[in-house]
């Protein structure tokens, strides 16, 4: 992506490209993903896999409502904690409630909750990031500080008390694991701003007399894209990971709405858990923290190489 | 040298008071009623309450007054090692964190030494000899195991344990010196899942280092002055990937506390973990908020440790004013 | 090679040393024979990528591996061929009998260690010495090498010492064990210029006090002149012109050399004459053109250079080049001749 920058492009005003729709967008960019996307795998097989058993996961959790044999949240009071059998591949939990059906919704709720929350905590640390990057000064400073001060409180417990102050719930998980992705999202993409600022492309654009804010939105911030979609999917591990843990300690979203990290928080709680309750719940967040990883790396091998000691 | 831990002490102490201000604020920032969050009241019930309830309900949380004071307060009985009463059996907090903490320090020296005990020589035997079979298995072994929720980890120990063995660890506090075995039960259960988690971080972090170091020009060096590849690992490579090692530790600190605190929990053990959840499942916040200083105080610290230890590595640091 | 009777002190045959990666097989050293007597300061010239420091790093095994191998070839150090030696043997030559120093002195000493570790490292391997008596050893080397005040530099960081002085250090740690011969490859290219010539000077004075064969590896023809006693000029892995320092200054036969000698400023040359530069670029070893490889840029090239490459032929009393126009390339340069 470096290399792009070293020719002095003459300022027409018209670098800012508006696709008249999202539509036409992926139209026109098709054959450019499509041959990406083989590329990737050829190169990269491994972690192509890994790509595609993400989107499987993903797909399992759209078609949710489609492919459950049960209702999620149905009680049965009849067939309480019955071991996995024909008719219940993975049993059932203390309420009778199928397992299996509330394995794959509680995909949705991790899976939305991860997206979600990364997207919005390396979007606001992303451009946290580029703006104190490219100001400087008292902005770069405080930022600085404020989120040094941020980083001295260890991540879950720092999503236990923000959720705990804001109410349990999925916007109070979602922004709260957020939070916990702004340090390092500004932190990597505050360096990448500082060397792309010393670059030629933007003294050039800046001596014609565009703005800060035209330079950093139509200049500085493409030329991050790599970093931080690697940054995006190194960190979807980490958020669900944080969900689960969240949920398990009772702090997720309330029940009876099926999540990993409560299902196995309840089944913790027995006494003597059960085998069934334990294993798939953790099997699939296993899964899919995995997928997302491997995945991650591979891209990240494949977009921006030197970062592979970074994150 | 002293200069640097200088200004490493001189930074921790406002950080952590920043932080307890920050604890502070967040724990009092409420989208909502403080009475629905922090006792728990129900919303319909909030109606009924009348003025005067409200008032003396919230004296009792110690809410009525202004949050400077609070914050004063708090922040005083602290300095004092009085951390106020907690809220489910009005027992000094103070004393609960005392007697647990050492638990949960139990675990977390023992998890640290199993973590670099096995970290460290996986991630140098996986940089020597790379994309050998070993490589590839602890490569395999090590992503697996950064992937896997601890507390899961854990919960299948545990049902692993009793469905086979017959066997489930004690649950009540007990000092290692009072009941040495019992404790040691208690311990290594949570120590080996957190340990094996920071293992598997550890062995990446070093395979990296001692990947990049084994390319630097001051290796080819001792090559050509005839040392064994031994030689050449132990005494040129190992000490300078360490130092990169140990830069990360940090972070490694971070997951490893959040992660001891779900996998206390799921071996019920009677730690600081254990009583967070209770606290957090009674809205008991006094509790919350102190516990979360605690960790945060240990953590501060223990980076700041981290740094010394790197600046003792490093001579480019140990030896510079 | 006639070599009035000694027997050489290094002989290199026929090295081959190839790098493959991305399915090519890149040639650095193709086919490279060679000699150097005791005491003798052989220069061995070329651009970078000619395959000098690849040659260098062969006759030490220290080629990197995988992406490189040494493919066959015989190295004979005082009777025994290097090549064909188990590990422990090779590794009793390394640092022992050959010293090398290598062109980033800023790079090239441990960080974490300090210099008086550094140095005592292969006094107490390959000497056997003890801790104590490798101490002071080491103290003398620092002062030899014009390192004021030793002793108590020994317990110095390279962090605290200047290029200059690093590269002093490289030279002592060299020399620690009394070596037949040390290669220095690139030995000054990355120091200031004034500090380049103290260093050549330390390394010229040393070798010969010592009675050490010395090996400089440099693309800088001055350095060479008056340091080499014989020099090789290489290009594209193979030696183009072998002559003592006087032959080939005095009466270059190949092309490639008269082009390098040609873009030197040159105190003996008219005032105001230009500098030529040699047209072209570099070869990629990995797809070499049939026949010589110098041709495309050779200024004597005839058909038959580039059908067959020319093997290095006699032309002078220890003069070779591997030209099939040199005599008349000896003739436009205006040398005569003595068949």
């Amino acid at each position: 992506m470096r290399d792009r920058v070293t020719e002095n492009e003459p300022y027409t005003g018209d670098d800012v490209k508006v696709a008249s729709s999202s539509r036409t967008f992926v139209a026109r960019n098709f054959t450019k993903w499509y041959w990406g996307l083989r590329g990737f795998a050829r190169q990269r097989p491994v972690s192509a896999f890994w790509l595609a058993i993400s989107v499987f996961l993903i797909l399992m959790a759209i078609s949710a409502p489609l492919i459950a044999p049960h209702e999620p949240n149905k009680p049965d009071f009849l067939n309480i904690k019955t071991e996995p059998n024909r008719s219940d591949i993975f049993g059932t939990d203390q309420l009778g409630r199928d397992y299996f059906s509330r394995t794959i919704f509680g995909a949705r709720v991790s899976l939305l909750i991860a997206f979600t929350s990364v997207a919005l905590g390396t979007a606001i640390g992303g451009v946290l990031g580029i703006l104190g990057g490219y100001l400087g000064g008292t902005f770069d400073l405080i930022s600085q500080r404020f989120l040094e001060v941020l980083m001295a409180v260890p991540g879950l417990l720092l999503a236990i008390i923000l959720v705990l102050s804001m109410g349990a719930g999925a916007s109070a998980v979602i922004i709260a694991i957020a939070v916990t992705r702004l340090p390092t999202t500004s932190r990597v993409l505050r360096a990448e701003t500082m060397s792309i600022k010393e670059t030629q492309y933007i003294d050039s654009a800046r001596s014609i007399g565009a703005s800060p804010l035209r330079v950093m939105i139509v200049h500085v911030a493409p030329q991050t894209v790599a970093s931080f979609i690697v940054i995006f999917t190194a960190s979807l591990g980490t958020a669900i990971l944080t969900e689960a843990s969240l949920g398990f300690l009772g702090l997720g979203i309330a029940p009876p709405t099926a999540t990993w990290g409560g299902m196995l928080g309840e089944a913790a709680v027995t006494l003597i858990p059960d085998w069934w309750m334990v294993l798939f719940p953790g099997m699939f967040i296993t899964l899919t923290v995995l997928a997302f990883n491997l995945f991650g790396d591979g891209l990240r091998d494949v977009l921006d190489p030197r970062a592979r000691g970074r994150i | 040298m002293y200069r640097y831990i200088a200004t490493r002490l001189i930074i921790a102490i406002p950080t952590l008071f920043v932080v307890s201000l920050i604890i502070f604020v967040i724990m009092r920032i409420l989208p909502g009623d403080p009475l629905v969050s922090f006792l728990g009241i129900e919303l319909d019930q909030i109606q009924q309450i009348t003025a005067e309830e409200r008032k003396a309900l919230l004296a009792e949380l110690g809410m009525d007054k202004p949050w400077v004071e609070q914050y004063a307060v708090w922040m005083g009985g602290v300095l004092r090692g009085d951390m106020g009463e907690s809220f489910l059996r009005g027992d000094s907090i103070s004393a609960i964190i005392a007697k647990r903490g050492l638990l949960s320090a139990e675990i977390a020296v023992l998890a640290v030494l199993i973590a670099w005990i096995i970290g460290l020589p996986a991630g140098i035997i996986a940089a020597v000899k790379p994309n050998s079979i070993l490589d590839g298995f602890t490569s395999t072994v090590t992503v697996f195991f950064l992937a896997i929720p601890g507390f899961w980890f854990a919960l299948l120990i545990v049902v692993a344990g009793i469905l086979w063995f017959g066997y489930k660890a004690p649950i009540t506090n007990i000092p290692p010196w009072v009941d040495p075995w019992r404790n040691f039960q208690m311990v290594i259960g949570p120590a080996f899942v957190v340990g094996v988690g920071a293992a598997a971080f550890i062995a990446r972090i070093t395979r990296s280092a001692m990947f990049e170091v084994l390319q630097e020009d001051y290796i080819r060096t001792a090559r050509a002055k005839g040392l064994v590849s031994r030689l050449v690992l132990v005494r040129h490579a190992f000490p300078n990937a360490l130092i990169s090692v140990v830069t990360v530790s940090g972070l490694l600190l971070a997951f490893s506390m959040g992660g001891a605190i779900t996998v206390e929990i799921a071996f019920v053990v009677p730690g600081l973990g254990k009583t967070l959840s209770q606290a957090i499942i009674a809205r008991d916040f006094l509790m919350v908020q102190n516990l979360t200083l605690v960790y945060a105080g240990v953590f501060i610290l223990v980076n700041l440790l981290i740094d010394l230890t790197y600046g003792r590595l490093d001579p480019r640091i140990r030896l510079t004013d | 090679m006639d070599l009035d009777g000694t027997r050489p002190l290094l002989e290199v045959r026929n090295l081959r040393t190839s790098f493959f990666g991305r399915g090519e097989e890149v040639r650095a050293v193709d086919d490279v024979s060679f000699s150097l007597k005791t005491g003798e300061t052989l220069g061995l010239v070329g651009e970078s990528g000619c395959g000098k420091s690849v040659t260098a790093l062969s006759i030490l095994r220290l080629v990197p591996e995988p992406q490189g191998k040494i493919l066959g070839g015989e190295v004979w150090l005082d009777g025994v061929d290097l090549l064909s030696l188990p590990d422990e043997g090779i590794r009793a030559v390394r640092g022992s009998q050959i010293g090398m120093i290598f062109q980033e002195p800023m790079t090239s000493l441990n960080p974490v260690l300090s210099i008086g570790r550094q140095l005592t490292e292969t006094l107490e391997i390959h000497l056997g010495m003890t801790k104590h008596a490798a101490k002071d050893r080491a103290a003398e080397l620092l002062n030899m090498v014009g390192i004021p005040d030793a002793t108590s530099r020994l317990l110095d960081y390279p962090h605290q010492l200047s290029g200059g002085q690093r590269q002093r250090v490289m030279i002592a740690i060299a020399l620690s064990c009394d070596p037949k011969l040390i290669i220095a490859d690139e030995a000054t290219t990355a120091l200031d210029v004034t500090i380049q010539a103290q260093i050549l000077e330390l390394l010229a004075r040393l070798t010969d006090d010592l009675g050490t064969a010395l090996m400089i590896i440099t693309h800088n023809l001055g350095v060479v002149a008056r340091y080499a006693d014989r020099v090789n000029v290489m290009y594209a892995g193979k030696i183009r012109e072998t002559g003592s320092a006087d032959e080939i200054y005095d009466t270059p036969r190949h092309p490639y050399t008269v082009g390098l000698l040609d873009s030197v400023p040159r105190l003996d040359r008219p005032k105001g004459s230009r500098l030529k530069s040699i047209e072209g670029e570099i070869p990629d070893l990995a797809n070499l053109p049939t026949g010589c490889a110098y041709r495309p840029r050779c200024t004597y090239a005839v058909d038959r250079c580039a059908a067959e490459n020319p093997p290095l032929a006699k032309v002078g009393d220890s003069h070779a080049s591997a030209c099939w126009e040199w005599p008349r390339l000896a003739e436009e340069q205006g040398q005569t001749v003595v068949s």
